[in-house]
C-alpha cells in the first residue's frame, strides 16, 4: 500500500472542493474530481456487495451534497461525503439478511496469495467485505480503497488505531482462509 | 521500535503482506464504475449555482465586515469634515484656551473688580497688550479677576472672569500667515466647542476675543444677538 502516503490528501480533496463553492457565499462552479467521486462509488460498492445498491447510496449521498450546499451550506468537516455515505450504507445493509455470527477460519498468509486475488472478481471481493461484521467491514473498505491513512480510517470507523490494526490483520488471515478453500493455490510445475 | 520495524520489513511475512494488501487494493481499483455514476463526475456539478443577489452578498460575513469598515472610514472622514467646516484661523487656539477655562480656578486669577471693557488699559500699561479690547456686547460686564499668562506656544494671553454666568473672556492674538507674517482676519462670530464647553470668538486688529461659558451654543447667542441689534 505504498500509495498511503500520497493519497490521504484525496479524501480532502473532494470536501475541500465542494466546499470551496461556498466560500465567499456564492455558489461557484466546480466540478468534483473524477478520482475521489469514483473512490466514493467504490466505497459504497465493498460496503454492500451489490452494484444497484451501491449506486443508490452514492447517488442519495451526492443528493443530500447537493441539497445542503444549496441550503445551509456544507458541514466543515473532513471526509463528511464518507462519513455520511458509511452511515447510509449501514442504513441500507440493515434492512439485508443478516449473516449468523461465525467462528470464521483464518489462515496465514502465503506468497501466492497475490496470484489468487488477481484470479478474483471485484464482485467476490465486495461480498467478501460486505459479509464482514461491522466496524471490520468499514475499516476493511475503507483501508483498500487506498484512500486514507491509518488515523483518518480510525476516524472514519469511530475506531482506536490499536483496534483497525487488529482487524486489519484478523481481515487479512480470513480473506487468506476463505481464498485458500475458494481458489486452492495451483500446484507448482 | 526502528529495529523492530526493520526485523519485520525484512521478514517473509511483511513482504507476504505487503503483496496481499497491494493486490486487493488492484482489484478495489479494478471495481467498474456504473454509467450513471460516471455522470456525477462530467462537467455537471453537484450544485447548480445560484443565482448572485445584493441580499446573498450583504449577508456574506466577508462583505459584511468589509462594508461596516468602509462606513466607519467614511464615518471618521465626515466628522473632519464636518469638524473642518466649522474652523477659522485660531479656532485651534481657541479650543485649547476652553480647556484651560474648564481648569481654571478662580483663585488663580488676580482679583479684579470693574467693568470687563476698563481692562484694555490695564493690559497695555501693566503688561504692554495692544489691541486687548473686549467688545462692546460684553464691555459692561463686572469682572471678578484677569490674568495673563503665556500658552504653550508663548503667545501673551489674557484671561478674564466675570459675574455674569461665571463665563470666561479670553483675548489671544490671532493666527498669523506664516509668510507674510499678517493676521488672518474673519468677519463676525465663530463658535467652538470643546469638553462641554461652547465659546464665540471674533476678531479685531489682529487679537481674537473669545466669550466662553459652560453649556450649549444657545446660552451664548442671546449675547451677541443683542450686539447685532
Amino acid at each position: 500500500m505504498g500509495g498511503k502516503e500520497a493519497t490521504t490528501g484525496l479524501g480532502n480533496t473532494l470536501v475541500d472542493e465542494i466546499e470551496a463553492r461556498n466560500v465567499w457565499g456564492f455558489q461557484i462552479s466546480v466540478s468534483a474530481p473524477k478520482q475521489n467521486l469514483a473512490q466514493l462509488y467504490r466505497f459504497c460498492f465493498l460496503m454492500l456487495g451489490d452494484s444497484g445498491k451501491a449506486q443508490e447510496v452514492f447517488q442519495r449521498t451526492l443528493h443530500e451534497a447537493a441539497r445542503r450546499a444549496a441550503r445551509e451550506g456544507l458541514p466543515n468537516e473532513r471526509f463528511w461525503l464518507f462519513r455520511d455515505a458509511r452511515w447510509r450504507c449501514l442504513e441500507a445493509s440493515e434492512t439485508d439478511l443478516q449473516a449468523e455470527p461465525l467462528e470464521i477460519e483464518e489462515q496465514e498468509i502465503t506468497a501466492g496469495t497475490a496470484s489468487q486475488i488477481e484470479r478474483l472478481e471485484p464482485i467476490q471481493l465486495a461480498i467478501w467485505i460486505s459479509a464482514a461484521p461491522e466496524p471490520q467491514r468499514t475499516a476493511l473498505a475503507f483501508f483498500y480503497l487506498d484512500e486514507f491513512d491509518h488515523r483518518e480510517i480510525a476516524d472514519l470507523a469511530e475506531l482506536k488505531l490499536s483496534e483497525l490494526s487488529r482487524l486489519l490483520a484478523v481481515g487479512r488471515r480470513q480473506f487468506q482462509a476463505w481464498l485458500g478453500a475458494t481458489f486452492p493455490e495451483r500446484p507448482p510445475v | 521500535m526502528r529495529a523492530a520495524v526493520s526485523r519485520a520489513r525484512g521478514s517473509d511475512e511483511f513482504t507476504n503482506q505487503q503483496g496481499f494488501d497491494r493486490a486487493v487494493a488492484a482489484l478495489v481499483r479494478a471495481i467498474p464504475i456504473p454509467a450513471e455514476a460516471v455522470e456525477w463526475f462530467s462537467d455537471k456539478d453537484l450544485t447548480s449555482p445560484s443565482k448572485w443577489t445584493w441580499k446573498k452578498t450583504a449577508r456574506n460575513p466577508a462583505v459584511l465586515a468589509i462594508g461596516i469598515a468602509l462606513i466607519v472610514i467614511a464615518g471618521v472622514f465626515v466628522f473632519n469634515f464636518v469638524g473642518r467646516l466649522n474652523d477659522f484661523p485660531g479656532s485651534g487656539t481657541a479650543r485649547k484656551l476652553l480647556t484651560i477655562a474648564g481648569s481654571t480656578r478662580s483663585v488663580l486669577l488676580d482679583p479684579v473688580t470693574g467693568d470687563a471693557g476698563t481692562l484694555s488699559d490695564l493690559f497695555f500699561l501693566k503688561h504692554g497688550l495692544e489691541h486687548y479690547d473686549v467688545p462692546a456686547e460684553f464691555a459692561d460686564f463686572q469682572t471678578i479677576g484677569c490674568r495673563v499668562f503665556e500658552d504653550d506656544e508663548s503667545q501673551r494671553i489674557a484671561q478674564i472672569w466675570v459675574a455674569e454666568k461665571r463665563m470666561q473672556f479670553f483675548l489671544f492674538p490671532a493666527e498669523r500667515d506664516a509668510k507674510t507674517g499678517a493676521a488672518l482676519q474673519f468677519s463676525g462670530w465663530r463658535y467652538v466647542h470643546q469638553e462641554g464647553w461652547v465659546g464665540a470668538v471674533t476678531e479685531r486688529n489682529g487679537v481674537c476675543f473669545m466669550a466662553a461659558l459652560r453649556g450649549p451654543e444657545k446660552d451664548l447667542m442671546p449675547y451677541l444677538a443683542t450686539a447685532k441689534q
